[in-house]
């Protein structure tokens, strides 16, 4: 018990080391807890992109479709039968819509800019992609308009604007050439540099007539109210359908984010690296700094181990605190940013590479992290002034005093 | 009894003599007299490409057992000039193209305008059809294209016929080489297939039907099977051809084409 009166004392015999050096884990801890709240806010705005914009929590398309989905195959489409209906019932089920996605190539003098466009059921969306609330210009489009909302990217590269005339010029689903005007009702942005530069959406009725693909769709996403059961859900419903159905857990991008996740983890690691060697630096400052003191007590009839004790408790209060500060000011930048946001819209859309993601990023701290933080601090500060200690106390007494 | 065999010998002498003399007829004959490769090739060249042709044309397109029927009118002029327009069914109707050397532009009534093609979509399916727009558009002599060889004859649907490879002169050919069936009593190439630089069979030609029209013996039902396709042909059939007329300029005209 007296080790543990001593090693609270010696925290206060000389102050300013000590704040040092729990400031110097404090930012350790700080940035740890801030880039794995970053990276998870990340992961968090890719799959909810993912859900909202490509997959929804369950995509239903046909097995040759889903083979051949990079070349788009309009003939091979889903039948929206009464049958099929009554197939995907499921009391889970908060909202779904047909889709349509075909590709086109759009230009005023010659057709050579590639744009994909999306036959979307307007009121359902909303519920699902939220376009309407995306819209930085114009209005909604509704069922039956020969109407179109058109990424704002793309309304650039056409030079286009609402109110426009949009000459869609694509092949039916039987190969023949197929065309329509279509009024620019609005303007929409996503963030996502790749999308806003290539998209544009019409009502579903009108694509289903200019496609030759009435009564069908090539997608059907589904959007449930407790996505962790999108699994069992799509097991269930696959058992009634000869279609290919997806949980969103098994989407080709949040796969490859998973994959993505490992290089995230290296990232972080590194930082761990950093704060490592940070807190290193600092607990073998204050080790060295005190082997004549350590010699002392080696002289008074001290033994290595209550000694190695006693810097042990001291390194781990240093610790302690150092990690308590680092994961309060972590804890509150992060949760900060959680609500407020890290706007990437420039690096989003100025960027050639399609970042999954955008344009703001809100991070994600969440309790599990910021235990994990305070813990990682005090044992590594713990553990790596063990290091030092333990060659120290294997000096002589007398070695220990001339240093 | 001597006297016999002295008379049989005699007369197998000459039996023998007068087939030799036969067999060195018919192979000096056939060596002098014999059509090359080239000979045939312009035959058919003679009856397939036309000054100008005008037409009517049905076409049966087959894809994993339906059926789809479309009809269209067809103009064209050397090998430069080419006009096309659907009529039925009511959704291909007024759908319009205009071929001018390299250059196609389409006409959709919907939009009510023309819209030029890129020149690499000219490859591309025809209305989803097994025939691409260069292929409803050819119409160029094969001698100036290709190398021709003779191979020998065959038998196609019991007609005679002659077996040639083309090979191409110039890579600015719509296949890289050709197996022609030419049959001989009417030099039409009643099966053609068409290759890839690679060696990879792209499509199969058969022709069924021909017509006799001055001095052009001239395809007019025409199947063509795309090997990179499943479960897939289209059969063109031509009516009421009408050969090297008079065809006004005008019908080659991009107003012509966006006519109301």
């Amino acid at each position: 018990m007296y080790i543990f009166k001593l090693a609270y004392r010696n925290f206060f015999r000389n102050l300013r080391r000590s704040i040092i050096s729990g400031l110097s884990i404090a930012i350790a801890i700080t940035a740890i807890i801030f880039a794995k709240s970053y990276i998870r806010g990340i992961t968090d705005n890719i799959g909810n992109n993912v859900v909202t914009l490509i997959s929804g929590h369950i995509r239903i398309t046909t097995r040759e479709y889903e083979r051949r989905e990079r070349l788009i195959p309009l003939s091979e489409a889903i039948d929206l039968s009464p049958e099929f209906y009554e197939a995907i019932r499921n009391e889970g089920i908060v909202v779904f819509s047909p889709r349509i996605k075909f590709g086109v190539l759009l230009g005023e003098k010659e057709l050579s800019i590639p744009a994909l466009g999306y036959a979307i059921d307007p009121e359902k969306e909303i519920g699902i992609s939220g376009f309407k609330k995306r819209l930085v210009n114009g209005s909604y489009i509704g069922t039956g308009e020969n109407a179109t909302i058109v990424g704002e990217g793309l309304a650039e590269r056409l030079d286009v604007t609402v109110g426009d005339t949009l000459t869609i010029v694509t092949k039916t689903a039987y190969d023949s050439p197929t065309g329509i005007k279509l009024l620019i009702k609005g303007i929409f942005k996503t963030g996502i540099g790749g999308m806003d530069r290539s998209l544009f959406y019409i009502p579903l009725d009108v694509g289903q007539r200019l496609l030759d693909l009435e009564g069908r769709a090539t997608e059907f996403v589904i959007i449930l109210n407790d996505q962790n059961s999108a699994i069992d859900v799509a097991r269930e419903m696959q058992s009634r359908l000869e279609y290919s159905v997806v949980p969103f857990q098994y989407n080709t991008i949040l796969r490859y984010i998973n994959v993505a996740g490992i290089v995230y983890s290296f990232l972080y690691f590194i930082i761990m690296v950093v704060a490592c060697s940070a807190i290193a630096n600092t607990m073998l400052m204050v080790v060295f700094e005190r082997t004549k003191e350590i010699g002392m007590m080696k002289a008074m009839g001290l033994s290595n181990f209550p000694i190695m004790g006693l810097l042990a408790i001291e390194s781990a209060i240093i610790g302690v605190i150092g990690s308590l500060g680092g994961t309060l000011i972590g804890a509150v930048l992060s949760y900060w940013l959680k609500y407020q946001g890290i706007n990437m819209a420039m690096m989003s859309a100025s960027t050639s590479a399609d970042m999954p993601f955008g344009p703001i990023i809100y991070l994600s701290p969440t309790p599990l992290i910021l235990i994990g933080g305070f813990l990682f601090g005090v044992l590594t500060t713990v553990i790596v002034a063990l290091l030092p200690i333990s060659r120290v106390v294997k000096l002589e007494p007398a070695e220990a005093l001339r240093h | 009894m001597q006297i016999i065999e002295r008379n049989r010998n005699s007369d197998y002498r000459i039996v023998t003599r007068a087939l030799r003399l036969a067999i060195a007829f018919f192979v000096f004959y056939s060596m002098v007299f014999a059509e090359t490769g080239e000979e045939i090739i312009e035959k058919v060249d003679n009856n397939t490409v036309v000054k100008t042709t005008k037409y009517h044309a049905k076409m049966l397109i087959s894809l994993k057992g339906t059926m789809r029927e479309k009809e269209f009118i067809g103009y064209a002029q050397g090998k430069e000039l080419t006009y096309t327009e659907f009529t039925s069914p009511a959704r291909d109707k007024g759908t319009r193209f205009l071929k001018i050397a390299g250059e196609m532009w389409i006409y959709l009534p919907a939009v009510e305008s023309a819209t030029k093609i890129a020149g690499h979509m000219l490859k591309q399916s025809m209305m989803g059809s097994d025939f691409s727009y260069d292929d409803v558009a050819e119409n160029e002599r094969l001698q100036d294209l290709y190398a021709i060889q003779l191979f020998g004859t065959d038998t196609v649907d019991s007609k005679e016929c002659y077996v040639l490879d083309l090979t191409a002169k110039k890579l600015e050919v719509n296949y890289y080489s050709r197996k022609m069936w030419v049959a001989k009593n009417s030099y039409i190439p009643i099966k053609v297939e068409l290759y890839a630089k690679s060696g990879k069979l792209l499509k199969e030609i058969t022709v069924s039907e021909f017509k006799k029209i001055g001095t052009y013996n001239y395809p007019t039902k025409i199947k063509m099977v795309n090997k990179l396709r499943k479960n897939t042909y289209t059969e063109l059939i031509l009516k009421d051809v009408e050969l090297d007329i008079n065809i006004p300029s005008r019908i080659f005209s991009k107003s012509y084409l966006e006519r109301k």
